[in-house]
């Protein structure tokens, strides 16, 4: 159960817009495997599914679909309760990680800039939960749980 | 040595708010004694030694202005001073948002907490024993946001 920010989000959040403002409208990566080192380093393993809003089409740059984070509590903030976030199988395995993309265009590639959070993945427990992690193609999943602390 | 955020702070930089304009025009205290808890806890017998403003005047101080590799500083043009207004041994400090109540306790003003020493403290002094009517001055001060949670 780890959270790992980027470099660009840590520096928003001592700097500019805070989290949520840093990641509004932005859209979550699925991905087999384990995580890697750090957020700011490239993605690493199977692309399994996007998690958007209400499971619609996402681009990065526009806010059609786009997750947004609720109001914070006692220093953690969450998926709204009144939100749905789908995704569909896009391959087929065993969900490893996460990765929220902030709205501007982001390829998963190296970066100190970009606003991002990395997380792991269970169902049941941890700080991402999925109705089920084992993806399979076309079949559609949800995030149960999604939780960000400060400590 | 790991600073404490208030919650008020950090449910500030959860959400739309940043660190900076959070605590831009704030000013920082100094204590002596054992340190509370975490930063929305009530000082406990805790000696005010010394408030640390612009240039000694009361006035606000302020960070740099962008954070950098996730870490922000002091403004780098501004000098933060005071005048101590009782000797003692400083041991930690809070950094409290302009108009806050640092000594008070609260879980929606934005403040932070950290240790005083002369190595490896969350704020290093030249000495840590503070005399009373001395100006003492920081020259560096540096807050690192964490990668993990």
């Amino acid at each position: 159960m780890t959270i790992r920010a980027s470099t660009g989000l840590k520096n928003a959040m001592l700097g500019t817009v805070g989290l949520k403002g840093a990641t509004a409208n932005g859209v979550l990566r699925i991905y087999s495997g384990a995580q890697p080192a750090s957020a700011d380093a490239a993605v690493i393993g199977t692309l399994l599914m996007e998690v958007t809003l209400d499971g619609g089409a996402f681009s990065h740059g526009s806010p059609t679909n786009g997750l947004n984070w609720d109001t914070p509590v006692n220093g953690t903030t969450s998926k709204p309760v009144a939100d749905t976030w789908k995704g569909t199988g896009i391959a087929a395995g065993v969900a490893g990680w996460g990765r929220y993309y902030s709205n501007p265009l982001d390829d998963g590639s190296s970066s100190t800039s970009l606003a991002r959070v990395d997380m792991s993945v269970g169902k049941g427990t941890g700080d991402l939960q999925l109705s089920n992690v084992n993806v399979a193609v076309a079949a559609p999943i949800t995030v149960d749980v999604a939780i960000l602390r400060l400590p | 040595m790991s600073i404490k955020l208030s919650t008020g702070l950090r449910n500030g930089m959860l959400d739309t708010n940043d660190f900076k304009t959070a605590l831009d025009g704030g000013l920082l205290y100094i204590y002596d004694g054992t340190p509370p808890a975490d930063a929305d806890a009530a000082n406990a017998g805790n000696t005010l030694l010394c408030t640390v403003s612009l240039n000694s005047t009361g006035s606000g101080i302020n960070f740099d202005t962008a954070a950098a590799a996730g870490v922000i500083s002091k403004a780098p043009a501004e000098t933060w001073s005071g005048v101590n207004a009782a000797t003692g041994t400083a041991t930690f400090f809070r950094f409290s948002e302009a108009g806050g109540t640092p000594a008070g306790a609260s879980t929606t003003e934005q403040r932070i907490q950290g240790t005083i020493g002369v190595a490896g403290a969350d704020l290093n002094l030249s000495s840590v024993g503070l005399t009373i009517s001395a100006t003492q001055t920081i020259d560096f001060f540096n807050v690192t946001m964490p990668a993990s949670a």
